[in-house]
C-alpha cells in the first residue's frame, strides 16, 4: 500500500513538472506572438481608415444589445454611453430581464419612455415579453420588458428585436468609448474573409473619473487591492492572452461584456444557449463548429484598440461568484461541444485550442491545488529535498510574476492608459503580489466551479453592481 | 547526482526568469521615461512651430514660411512640423499652399523614398502620409502600387489616391476594379468608401467605365458608389440602363441610384420604377419602395400600398414605413389595408403608425372638425385596438389631453375589449 502511495506521489511529481513545463511554454509562445501582433497593430492604427468608415454610408448598421437585470444603479449611464457612440447608424436595444428592483422605472423616467406595440418575430425562442418602450427624443432607443429568462435569453430576445445585420452585446455595468463601435467594426469591413465576430478590450472602470455621466475622463487606479489585482489580470488576459490566440486565428473566448457578432450567423447557430452560465464562450465555440462544419472561410477576431470599461467586483464574495461562474461556463461549453475535442474536422480549434482549454484551464486548478498538497507530502515522506521543494515553488511564483509583469509591460509599450508613474509602479507591484494569495484563491474558486459542475449546481451567480467610476464630484 | 542536476536546472530557470522580469521592469520604466521626455519636447516644439507658422503666415513669400518651419529629417522638430501641418490637412482638403509646403520641406521626397521599404507597415504608413499630404507629384510612384499583391498596401494606396483626388488616380483604380475586387484583395465596402472621396469627378469616370464592363459584381459596386455621389444625369442614364439587368443586386443598386437622384432629374419618371415593385427578388422590391417614395412622392401611395401584403416581412415593413412618411395621403391606403384579413400586413402598418408617431395625429383626429377625418381616425384606431396595438391609447388616458378625446378613446377601448 505504502509503495503504491509513494509511486503515485512520485508519478504525480513528474506529472506536475511536465505539466508546468508545457503550460509555461504555451504561455511564453502566446506572449511572444502577442508582443509581435500588438506592436504591428499599434503601427497600423496610424493609417487605419477609421475616419473614412466613420462617415461612410457603407458602414453596416449595428444593434447594441444591453441585457439588464436589477441594474438600476448603473443602467442609465451605460445607455447614455452607448447612445453617445460615434457611429453612422445604430440602435440601442435594452432588454429588462425581469428586474425586481426599480430598473424599469428608472429607465422610463430617464429617457421619457412610452409604451409602444411592436412587431416581434420569434426567430429564437425566449421567455414571454411584457412590453416595448420607445423614446420620443431618442428614436434609436428601444427598451423591452420581459419575464426573467437569464442573460442568454435576454440577448436572444434582443436579437429577435434587432433590425441590423450586426449586433454588439454590452453589459449593463459597462461604458463604451465613443469610437469603440467603429473600431470593432473595422476588421469586418476590411477583411476579405467574412468576420463573424469581433471582440475588443475590456478595462476596469473602478477608480476611473468620468468627465460627465458617460465619458471617461481622468484615468486613475482604485485604492482597493482586489481591484488592482483584477486590473493586472485583465491586462494579462486581454493584451497577451487574446491577442496571442487571435494571431493564431484560434480565439475561443470573446468577452460578452463587449463583442460584435454577425446576426445571421448567430441565428444560424441557434443564438445564445439558455442555461449556460458563460454564454459568450459557448456561442463562440458553436460558431466555430458551425462554420467548420460548413467548410466556409471565416474569422473571429480580437483587436486591442476598441475599449469598453466595466465595473469589477470589489469584495471577495462577489469576485468568487464571478470566477466560479466563468469557470463553470468554460466547463459547460467544453462539455457541450465535446465531440469537437481532438476532432481533426475542426482543425486547430479541435486539435489545439480546445485541448489546451481542457488540460490547462479546466484541469489547471485541480493540478495546482493538488500540487499544493502533494508536493509538501513528498517532502514529508522524504521523496523531495527541501532545496528542490523551495526552488520549485519559487520557480512557479517567479514565472507567475513574469507573466503579470509582461502584461503590464505590453500595456506600457502600447496604449499606456494609466498615465502616472505611480500607476505603473503600483501595477507592477500588484503583479508581484497577486502570486501570493490572489492566484491561489482563484484556483480554489475554479476548483469549486468544477465541483459545482459535477454536483449539477449550474445556476447563475449574480454579481451586484455599485456604479463604480467617479464623476467630477468624486462620487465612487 | 540526478537530484543535483534537477536543482541546477531549476536554479538556472529561476535565474533566467528573474532576469527576464528585471528586463521587463527596466524596459517599462525606461520606456515610460523616454516617452515622457519625448512628448514633453514634442509638445514644446509643436507650440514653437505653431507660433512660427502663425508669424510666417504674415510673410509674403511661401519661401519664408518654408524656412520658418524647416527641420532636419528624422528629428523631433521634423515630426512636430509634420504633425502640425497634417493636423491642418485633416481638418479639410489640403490647399495648394500646404501641398507646396510639404514639398519644400522635404516630406514628400522623404516618404516617396520610404515607398521602396520592404516592411509593409513602414511602406503603408508612407503611402498614407502621401495621401494626407495630397502629394499630386507622387502620383507616378503611387500608381504602380495598385498592382501590389499585398491587400494592405492596395487598400492604403486606394485611400491615398482618393485623398489626392486626381483623375489619373481615379482612372487607374477604376481600370483595375476587376483585379482589385475579383481577387478579393480589397473589400467592396472599403473600395466604395474610398471612391466616394473623389466626389463628382468619379461620376464621369464610372460612367465611362460602365460601358466596358458587364461583370454584375463590379457593376453593383459602381452603382453603389454612384448612389452616394451628387445627383447627375449620367448616373441616371446608367441606372436606367441597368434596371432590366438579369442580376438582382444590379437592379437593386440601379434603383438606389434613382432614389438618390429623387425627382430632381427629369428621367426619373415613376413608370421606370413601378414594374420593379413586382420583381421576384425581395430586396429589389424593397429598394423599389424606397426609390418610388423619393421619385413619386404622394402619388406613390397606392402602388406602395400593394406591397403591404408582400410575402416578405421586410418588404411589408418598408412599405408601411414609406406610407407612414407620406402623411395624410396614406390614410386611405392604410384603412383599406387594415380592413383586409392579412394579419401580418396589418401588424406592420400598426407598428409603423406607432413608430412614426402618426398615432398622435390619429388620436387628435378623433376630435377633428371634418367628420370624414374623424371617422377614418376612429376606424384605424379601432382596428389597431383589435390587433392589440393600443399602448399609446391607454397612455393617452393617463395624460393631460382633452377630455372629449379621452372619452372617445375610452369608448373605443371598451367597445373593442367587449368585442
Amino acid at each position: 500500500m505504502k509503495r503504491a502511495v509513494i509511486a503515485f506521489i512520485l508519478g504525480f511529481n513528474y506529472f506536475v513538472g511536465a505539466y508546468f513545463g508545457i503550460v509555461n511554454t504555451m504561455y511564453a509562445m502566446l506572449l511572444a506572438l502577442s508582443l509581435g501582433a500588438i506592436l504591428q497593430h499599434i503601427k497600423r492604427i496610424k493609417y487605419s481608415p477609421i475616419r473614412d468608415f466613420h462617415v461612410s454610408p457603407e458602414t453596416p448598421p449595428i444593434s447594441i444589445l444591453i441585457p439588464v437585470h436589477n441594474e438600476e444603479q448603473v443602467v442609465v449611464r451605460s445607455i447614455h454611453a452607448a447612445l453617445a457612440c460615434d457611429y453612422p447608424s445604430f440602435e440601442v436595444i435594452v432588454i429588462n430581464d425581469g428586474s425586481t428592483d426599480g430598473t424599469l422605472k428608472t429607465l422610463i423616467a430617464a429617457f421619457g419612455l412610452r409604451k409602444i406595440d411592436r412587431v416581434y418575430r420569434t426567430f429564437l425562442k425566449t421567455a414571454p415579453l411584457r412590453a416595448f418602450y420607445a423614446s420620443r427624443m431618442l428614436p434609436n432607443l428601444i427598451v423591452i420588458d420581459k419575464v426573467q429568462g437569464g442573460k442568454s435569453d435576454a440577448l436572444n430576445c434582443g436579437i429577435n428585436a434587432s433590425r441590423c445585420p450586426y449586433f454588439c452585446s454590452v453589459d449593463a455595468d459597462s461604458l463604451l468609448e465613443k469610437d469603440a463601435l467603429i473600431r470593432v467594426m473595422t476588421p469586418v469591413i476590411e477583411s476579405s474573409v467574412p468576420v463573424i465576430a469581433c471582440g475588443g478590450v475590456v478595462r476596469v472602470l473602478n477608480g476611473v473619473h468620468l468627465s460627465d455621466e458617460t465619458t471617461i475622463g481622468r484615468i486613475d487606479l482604485s485604492p482597493r487591492s482586489l481591484v488592482l489585482f483584477q486590473i493586472v489580470e485583465y491586462l494579462r488576459g486581454f493584451l497577451f492572452g487574446r491577442v496571442g490566440w487571435d494571431a493564431l486565428n484560434s480565439l475561443l473566448i470573446l468577452s460578452g461584456t463587449f463583442s460584435l457578432f454577425h446576426k445571421q450567423t448567430v441565428l444560424d447557430a441557434g443564438g445564445f444557449k439558455v442555461g449556460n452560465v458563460s454564454e459568450d464562450m459557448e456561442l463562440i465555440v458553436r460558431l466555430h463548429r458551425l462554420k467548420r462544419s460548413q467548410k466556409k472561410p471565416y474569422r473571429i477576431r480580437f483587436i486591442s484598440d476598441p475599449i469598453c470599461w466595466t465595473e469589477v467586483p470589489e469584495n471577495l464574495r462577489m469576485l468568487a461568484r464571478q470566477r466560479r461562474r466563468w469557470h463553470l461556463g468554460l466547463i459547460q461549453s467544453l462539455a457541450d461541444n465535446r465531440e469537437m475535442l481532438f476532432n481533426p474536422r475542426f482543425g486547430t480549434i479541435g486539435m489545439v485550442v480546445m485541448p489546451y482549454y481542457l488540460f490547462f484551464e479546466v484541469l489547471g486548478p485541480i493540478v495546482e491545488i493538488m500540487g499544493y498538497v502533494i508536493v509538501p507530502i513528498s517532502w514529508f515522506l522524504g521523496l523531495l529535498s527541501v532545496q528542490f521543494l523551495l526552488l520549485f515553488f519559487t520557480l512557479a511564483i517567479v514565472y507567475g510574476i513574469f507573466l503579470s509583469t509582461a502584461g503590464v509591460f505590453l500595456e506600457e509599450i502600447t496604449y499606456r492608459r494609466y498615465p502616472l508613474w505611480r500607476h505603473l509602479f503600483r501595477l507592477l507591484w500588484y503583479g508581484v503580489l497577486e502570486n501570493f494569495g490572489y492566484r491561489q484563491m482563484n484556483a480554489f474558486w475554479r476548483l469549486q466551479a468544477g465541483f459545482n459542475y459535477l454536483g449539477n449546481r449550474l445556476h447563475w451567480e449574480h454579481v451586484e453592481r455599485k456604479g463604480g467610476g467617479r464623476t467630477k464630484e468624486g462620487r465612487q | 547526482m540526478h537530484d543535483n542536476l534537477k536543482i541546477i536546472i531549476i536554479v538556472i530557470a529561476v535565474a533566467f526568469i528573474l532576469l527576464m522580469i528585471g528586463v521587463l521592469l527596466l524596459a517599462s520604466v525606461l520606456r515610460r521615461a523616454r516617452h515622457n521626455s519625448t512628448y514633453r519636447k514634442l509638445d514644446a516644439l509643436r507650440r514653437e512651430y505653431r507660433l512660427r507658422l502663425q508669424q510666417a503666415c504674415g510673410a509674403d513669400a511661401a519661401y519664408d514660411r518654408a524656412e520658418a518651419l524647416r527641420a532636419e529629417p528624422g528629428t523631433l522638430a521634423w515630426r512636430a512640423v509634420e504633425e502640425l501641418l497634417l493636423g491642418q490637412t485633416k481638418e479639410g482638403p489640403c490647399g495648394a499652399e500646404l501641398q507646396a509646403l510639404f514639398r519644400r520641406l522635404g516630406y514628400t521626397a522623404y516618404y516617396e523614398k520610404q515607398l521602396a521599404n520592404r516592411n509593409i507597415v513602414v511602406k503603408a504608413a508612407a503611402i498614407d502620409k502621401l495621401g494626407w499630404m495630397e502629394a499630386e507629384e507622387s502620383l507616378p510612384r503611387l500608381l504602380p502600387l495598385l498592382d501590389d499583391k499585398n491587400p494592405e498596401i492596395l487598400a492604403v494606396t486606394i485611400r491615398a489616391l482618393s485623398r489626392i483626388r486626381l483623375n489619373e488616380g481615379l482612372v487607374a483604380i477604376v481600370e483595375r476594379l476587376p483585379a482589385l475586387l475579383g481577387r478579393s484583395l480589397v473589400t467592396r465596402k472599403a473600395m466604395e468608401t474610398a471612391l466616394l472621396n473623389f466626389g463628382e469627378q468619379a461620376v464621369a469616370c464610372l460612367a465611362e467605365y460602365h460601358s466596358r464592363d458587364t461583370d454584375p459584381w463590379i457593376m453593383s459596386c459602381v452603382l453603389e458608389t454612384l448612389s452616394h455621389l451628387p445627383p447627375d444625369t449620367r448616373s441616371a442614364v446608367i441606372a436606367l440602363e441597368h434596371l432590366g439587368s438579369p442580376n438582382a443586386e444590379v437592379r437593386s443598386k440601379a434603383l438606389k441610384v434613382l432614389g438618390r437622384l429623387g425627382s430632381s432629374i427629369f428621367v426619373c419618371f415613376p413608370e421606370y420604377v413601378l414594374p420593379l415593385l413586382e420583381d421576384p427578388v425581395w430586396f429589389v422590391r424593397l429598394q423599389a419602395i424606397k426609390t418610388l417614395k423619393e421619385v413619386a412622392g404622394k402619388t406613390a401611395a397606392r402602388p406602395i400600398g400593394k406591397l403591404l401584403f408582400d410575402a416578405n416581412w421586410r418588404v411589408r415593413s418598408e412599405a408601411a414605413q414609406a406610407l407612414s412618411q407620406l402623411g395624410d395621403c396614406a390614410v386611405d391606403v392604410f384603412l383599406d389595408a387594415l380592413r383586409t384579413s392579412d394579419v401580418y400586413a396589418k401588424e406592420s402598418i400598426c407598428e409603423e403608425i406607432q413608430k412614426t408617431h402618426c398615432i398622435d395625429a390619429l388620436i387628435e383626429g378623433l376630435d377633428h372638425r371634418d367628420e370624414a377625418m374623424r371617422s377614418k381616425s376612429r376606424d384605424i384606431l379601432r382596428i389597431m385596438r383589435g390587433l392589440r396595438f393600443f399602448a399609446p391609447l391607454a397612455e393617452f388616458l393617463e395624460g393631460n389631453g382633452s377630455e372629449r378625446i379621452k372619452n372617445e378613446v375610452r369608448r373605443l377601448l371598451e367597445t373593442e375589449a367587449a368585442a
